[in-house]
């Protein structure tokens, strides 16, 4: 006698298929519905007909949304139990504790590093300021090159030549009424 | 993490000791057992994820998304190695492995009319409409109407009724005149 049921004929069907390849994670978001998965329409439609086609996955997700509120008691146990440890252990830990215990020492080291620091700074500052003033005598030096240019013209300046020119002149005359 | 003497860890170890038998105990009940896995080797490595998990990240934070994640993708692995194992050759073992499968024994009567009538069953899949073809294979999967809606993206379960009942009498009134019989759901 024939078995006449149509879906235990598809589901021997959908086991004799070679199974798909599958991403637990997209079935896993498939399944919870999940919509910050980030899976696209397409690839959510390639996992759920691969749903369709693999008795398998079928029955793993079918299991998985079975345990979905039993996943969900766990995280919430874990959160807890994690929260509730914490705190101890995070007195326990802390290293500001350990420098109580010597405060004098490391208060005093870290009060004269830091007065130290600050010596080193100011003495830097104020020689730097000391040197400030030679640093600004400098400005005029670029002058000077508008100032050679001003001896340049100032060759060629006609009160320089006139000097010259009269003293020779002056020769001639002379040397004409000497003759 | 805490040492196996820290009583936060031996909360942690008892939180997934009773996941691990929940999960167990689902793999057994959604047949998933059926499929070559065995259960107790699945628990066992789910609860070494999750461990594995939590000292990765000892600030993170454990949600309820990332344990069902572990728990497809440890199964999915489980239902791969089962899959090669099954496709080794058995010398000492004559029978056929399909009767494994599926939804119990299948006779040798049985098994020689499925063959044949599983192709059938293909063809007449492939010529229904792909709009109903999807709701129908996820109702034959064992999916409730309101779970084919979701999956599907059917925007109620009535409209996933719908298209399901309608799909279905296609199917079996092409599988009749094919000449498979008068099949139920």
């Amino acid at each position: 006698m024939n078995d006449m049921s149509l879906s235990r004929l598809y589901r021997r069907l959908a086991s004799a298929r070679p199974q798909p390849e599958l991403d637990g994670a997209d079935l896993a978001a498939v399944v919870s519905g999940d919509a910050q998965a980030g899976l696209s329409a397409r690839h959510r439609d390639a996992v759920v007909a691969k749903l369709a086609e693999s008795a398998k996955y079928a029955d793993l997700a079918r299991m998985l949304r079975a345990l979905e509120p039993v996943s969900a008691g766990l995280a919430a146990d874990v959160a807890g139990c994690r929260r509730a440890a914490h705190p101890i252990r995070g007195r326990e830990l802390r290293l500001a504790g350990g420098a109580r215990r010597h405060p004098g020492f490391l208060r005093w080291a870290g009060a004269a590093a830091a007065c130290l620091a600050v010596a080193i700074g100011v003495g830097t500052w104020r020689t730097l300021e000391s040197e400030r003033p030679q640093a600004g005598v400098q400005a005029p030096a670029q002058d000077r090159i508008f100032a050679s240019n001003d001896r340049i013209f100032a060759s060629s300046a006609d009160h320089a030549r006139p000097a010259r020119t009269h003293r020779e002149g002056d020769v001639v005359f002379r040397g004409g009424f000497a003759g | 993490m805490p040492s196996p003497s820290d009583p936060v860890h031996a909360r942690l170890e008892e939180l997934f000791r009773t996941y691990g038998a929940r999960v167990t105990g689902l793999l057994r009940t959604y047949g998933l057992d059926k499929h070559g896995i065995d259960p107790a080797d699945v628990e066992q490595e789910v609860r070494i994820r999750l461990w594995k998990a939590l000292e990765r990240d000892r600030s993170g934070a454990f949600h309820a998304s990332y344990v069902q994640r572990v728990v497809a993708s440890t199964v999915i692995d489980a239902l791969r190695r089962a899959e090669v194992r099954a496709a080794e050759p058995l010398p000492e073992e004559e029978d056929d492995s399909p009767a494994e499968f599926g939804d119990g024994p299948v006779g040798p009567e049985q098994s020689a009319g499925d063959a044949e009538r599983m192709q059938g069953l293909e063809r007449c899949m492939a010529e229904i409409p792909e709009r109903r073809r999807l709701p129908i294979s996820l109702h034959l999967q064992g999916f409730s109407l309101q779970e084919v809606a979701d999956l599907a993206g059917i925007p109620s379960a009535e409209a996933a009724r719908k298209l399901v009942s309608r799909g279905l009498e296609e199917l079996k009134s092409r599988l009749r005149e094919l000449g498979y019989g008068d099949f139920e759901d």
